[in-house]
């Protein structure tokens, strides 16, 4: 159940990603970026409007 | 309050230990109390991770800064997407592939086991500090609103929370999340209608009133670092935050390490990418018309109650005469508002607009220098914080609310303050049993064995926070000085956690870094105390990186693969 004690370990490397999920990830990563624009889009639309 | 509300309030509590209980079905051993035994579906993780954001603080906090500031804080945000997108391509990967329990001890695996004790103890003393700080903060609220000890109301929100998250682990804790969540965001939308119904004026004209005092100003772009909420501090200071809360937190790892898989839990941080600017511009938008509601409607002088008693108890007369000032000065606002409401409306609206605006800022001004007397003496008098912006919310919620509504508000309350308290008492146990106990005191052991010291860490984590909660008054500087140490080390941490993506990094390197990070961080805070803290985060992983990497030296053959167990 212990961690075998030691200095230097492996990299934790990550599992490898399939291109299919990298496509996905690419994709998701666009709708983030998009919504996020848009909601900062609406706040300054907002802020010009209505800040004298 | 009307017993209908309590009866809300209690039958919410009733039902969120039961279905604790119900849930405890599922968790035999550590791997099911502590991840689920890694099974759950990446909406309902997203869910609880945005719940776990949402803390009693955010609701009567955030939309008291909306009233009295406007909606400039949301730029504080504006790193969270960016960061969350980060973590889904670097760190998630390597947390979730590791299947560990913590975040620290996929340092052991990287690096050594100094660099986990090290981290997890840093995690386990800010934490446990912040939970008491998390339940104190609406304890507060509740105890001068409604008058009660404040032991009564931290028992209110700590026991049941307690018992819900001992019993039933991180199974319970999620699944009650994804109902809190929507307690939270639905106690939320019926304010907005309730508002939008109760003003007098149009939204447009409500919106040109708030306006004119800066509450619509969203944006900051000056690059001032003794500013803490600007566009740059956010976006920069901000995501290297985020990084690390999402990144390096147990109680934000945990979450997502429950999820069945790598895709799963990305999906589950990009919710909260998605959802959190809007969520958070809508909180603090309440918070703007509440305060144009308050144009129309006369606030209380002082909006804690237990200090508008003191301040009138000590003298009426001269509290008499201020609060006749203020009714005045009021009134006036409330005629200046109007004639903008009313230019507003005219069929050219531009002619008359702008004088009227102007009249209106004046007496919004005068309003706020006769309070100023009014907090100054409840500070002088009470020897206390006068700030009372987490009283706003309450008093709207309480005076104005229809019946069951403000029952409803209460229970949300509630809920986000037990949303946030149970994943910090779940992942404080995981990284007592898992970092500590399991891994210095007794690492050979049953899983019941475990499973019952988890449980009775749980509980004696709970009973801490309560009791640092019960004496938050008293122990307030105690309190601050342990956040302000936590901004000492939370972007070092992120820094150690970046260097373990390095391959040529090594764990004298990233132990040294750790160390010297922390010390840059703290020499930036005392030699320079007017920088906002959020540009600590981005100093602290910048020089634990640069420092682990040099002391790591140059890059030699890649050292063996050993995963840990």
């Amino acid at each position: 159940m212990m961690n075998p004690p030691s200095d230097e370990r492996s990299h934790g490397d990550p599992p490898p990603d399939s291109s299919e999920e990298r496509v996905h990830f690419r994709r998701t990563f666009l709708r983030v970026m998009s919504v996020q624009l848009a909601a900062l889009l609406l706040l300054g639309w907002l802020q010009f409007r209505y800040t004298h | 309050m009307h017993w209908l509300n309590w009866a809300i309030v209690i039958a919410y509590l009733i039902y969120v230990v039961f279905d604790g209980i119900r849930l405890s079905k599922g968790t035999k051993g550590i791997e099911g109390y502590f991840l689920a035994n890694r099974s759950l579906p990446w909406w309902a993780v997203g869910l609880s991770v945005m719940a776990t954001q949402l803390s009693a603080v955010t609701m009567i906090g955030t939309t008291g800064q909306g009233a009295t500031d406007g909606l400039r804080f949301v730029q504080f945000y504006f790193g969270l997407p960016i960061a969350m997108v980060i973590l889904g391509v670097t760190l998630v990967p390597f947390l979730h592939g590791a299947k560990v329990f913590t975040a620290y001890e996929f340092l052991e695996q990287r690096f050594d086991a100094k660099t986990r004790s090290l981290t997890a103890f840093l995690f386990l003393l800010s934490r446990g500090m912040s939970c008491g700080a998390i339940i104190a903060a609406p304890a507060v609220v509740f105890s001068a609103i409604f008058g009660w000890p404040l032991s009564w109301c931290v028992a209110l929100i700590g026991i049941p929370t307690v018992l819900y998250t001992m019993i039933g682990g991180v199974q319970a804790v999620t699944w009650a999340d994804v109902k809190q969540i929507f307690i939270i965001v639905g106690s939320l939308a019926s304010i907005v209608i309730v508002l939008l119904v109760k003003l007098p004026v149009s939204t447009d004209t409500a919106l040109r009133i708030a306006g004119s005092v800066g509450r619509m100003q969203t944006f900051d772009f000056s690059f001032n670092l003794t500013e803490t909420y600007t566009f740059w501090s956010g976006v920069l200071g901000g995501t290297f935050l985020m990084l690390s809360y999402f990144g390096t937190d147990q109680s934000q790892v945990q979450r997502y390490l429950t999820a069945r898989s790598v895709p799963e839990a990305r999906s589950s941080l990009l919710m909260s990418a998605y959802w959190k600017i809007p969520l958070q511009a809508m909180i603090l938008l309440i918070g703007v018309l509440v305060f144009v509601f308050y144009l129309f409607q006369a606030p209380p002088l002082l909006w804690n109650p237990a200090h508008e008693r003191t301040v009138k108890a000590a003298d009426p007369v001269a509290y008499a005469t201020l609060e006749s000032r203020y009714t005045e000065a009021l009134s006036a606002r409330r005629q200046a508002a109007m004639a903008v409401g009313t230019s507003s409306d005219a069929p050219t609206p531009a002619a008359g607009a702008p004088d009227a605006l102007d009249a209106f800022r004046a007496t919004d001004a005068a309003v706020t220098s006769v309070r100023g007397e009014a907090l100054a003496s409840a500070a002088r008098l009470t020897g206390e914080s006068s700030r009372d912006v987490n009283y706003i919310m309450p008093r709207f919620v309480l005076d104005q609310l229809p019946l069951g509504l403000a029952g409803f508000f209460i229970a949300s309350v509630i809920a986000a303050a037990m949303s946030s308290i149970a994943a910090e008492l779940n992942s404080l146990s995981t990284s007592t049993v898992i970092d500590f106990y399991r891994r210095w005191v007794k690492p050979e052991g049953s899983d019941e064995h475990f499973l019952t010291v988890s449980k009775a860490a749980t509980a004696v984590w709970g009973i801490f926070a309560c009791v640092v909660a019960t004496f938050a008054g008293t122990l307030g500087s105690l309190i601050e000085v342990v956040n302000r140490f936590g901004s000492f080390f939370y972007g070092s941490i992120l820094g150690v956690f970046l260097l373990a993506m390095i391959p040529r990094a090594r764990g004298r390197g990233a132990f040294i870094g750790l160390l010297t990070g922390m010390g840059a961080v703290a020499a930036v805070n005392f030699g320079a105390p007017q920088v906002s803290f959020l540009w600590h985060n981005v100093v602290g992983a910048f020089v634990v990186v640069v420092v682990g990497l040099l002391i790591s030296g140059p890059a030699g053959p890649a050292p063996q693969v050993a995963r840990a167990q």
